[in-house]
């Protein structure tokens, strides 16, 4: 009987890990869209609108660039995901032991992330179209 | 019920090596994390006499504070040494390793039901020269 309830709680342990895995794939949005984003610490880029698929365990911080606007800050954060609760009533400690160490146990904060980019005032004549292609 | 199970099924022994694993690996100290910006300056880590400004997430700080780095101070689930005065002490260490002018809470996250027991904190570290707030 002690090695079937073992091997049950085995199957049962790490809850969040089965349900939602390690990674989170978060929504980035920009206003105006059309916004380079660097996402730290991963070192990875995108333009918004996009997604980018980041790990739970970590924070994550992104930096907007857009041209002729104020370069802009985005902070995701981790809290606990609801899925811990599942942990009391069927992982018990190996379960939640499991799902800290992965992270799984975490939601990032705050998915979709939305960033509204304050426009510089650099006059009239100022260049504010795309990246200026490179040589050749 | 399973953490009924599991502590019925298992020896005293096994129990506390369980928990000394689980504490060992976790801890009961906040869960630090901390961002650097790709092509900030290095700065010298200030000394242990270090005194900066740790400001509110409402202020406006002057538009040329550039912005070095960031912190996360949070709940590793075992985490018990975590009140406010932690989390800001932390904070505070962060910035003075960092070489910060001053720090401001980005996010401030109270312990709730579904969340945390922990009082958590996102702080973004800043270097300014001399801090001035706009009104």
């Amino acid at each position: 009987m002690r090695p079937l309830a073992l091997a049950l709680l085995a199957l049962l342990a790490g809850c969040a890990t089965i349900l939602q895995g390690p990674n989170q794939t978060v929504e980035i949005t920009s206003d105006p869209p059309g916004a380079k984003v660097l996402v730290l610490p991963e070192q990875t880029s995108l333009v918004t609108p996009g997604e980018a698929e980041l790990s739970r365990k970590q924070i994550h911080t992104l930096l907007f660039e857009l041209p002729c606007h104020r370069p802009a800050t985005g902070y995701l954060d981790r809290t606990n995901s609801h899925t811990v609760l599942l942990n009391v009533i069927l992982g018990g400690l190996i379960g939640m032991s499991i799902d800290y160490s992965t992270g799984a146990v975490y939601r990032l904060i705050p998915d979709p992330i939305h960033v509204k980019l304050e426009r510089l005032d650099l006059g009239a004549g100022a260049d504010c179209g795309l990246a200026s292609p490179g040589p050749g | 019920m399973a953490v009924v199970i599991e502590i019925v099924a298992m020896g005293h022994l096994a129990r506390a090596g369980l928990l000394a694993a689980a504490l060992a690996v976790c801890g009961c100290a906040a869960n630090v994390q901390t961002v650097t910006r790709p092509g900030s300056p290095p700065r010298a880590a200030k000394g242990p006499d270090c005194r900066l400004q740790i400001h509110p997430a409402d202020r406006r700080l002057d538009p040329s504070c550039q912005e070095i780095g960031d912190v996360f101070v949070g709940d590793t689930g075992f985490t018990i040494d975590c009140d406010w005065n932690r989390a800001l002490e932390i904070v505070h260490q962060e910035a003075c390793r960092f070489g910060a002018d001053a720090a401001q809470i980005v996010a401030h996250y109270e312990p709730s039901f579904w969340g945390s027991t922990c009082h958590q904190v996102r702080a973004r570290f800043l270097v300014c020269g001399t801090v001035q707030t706009r009104e």
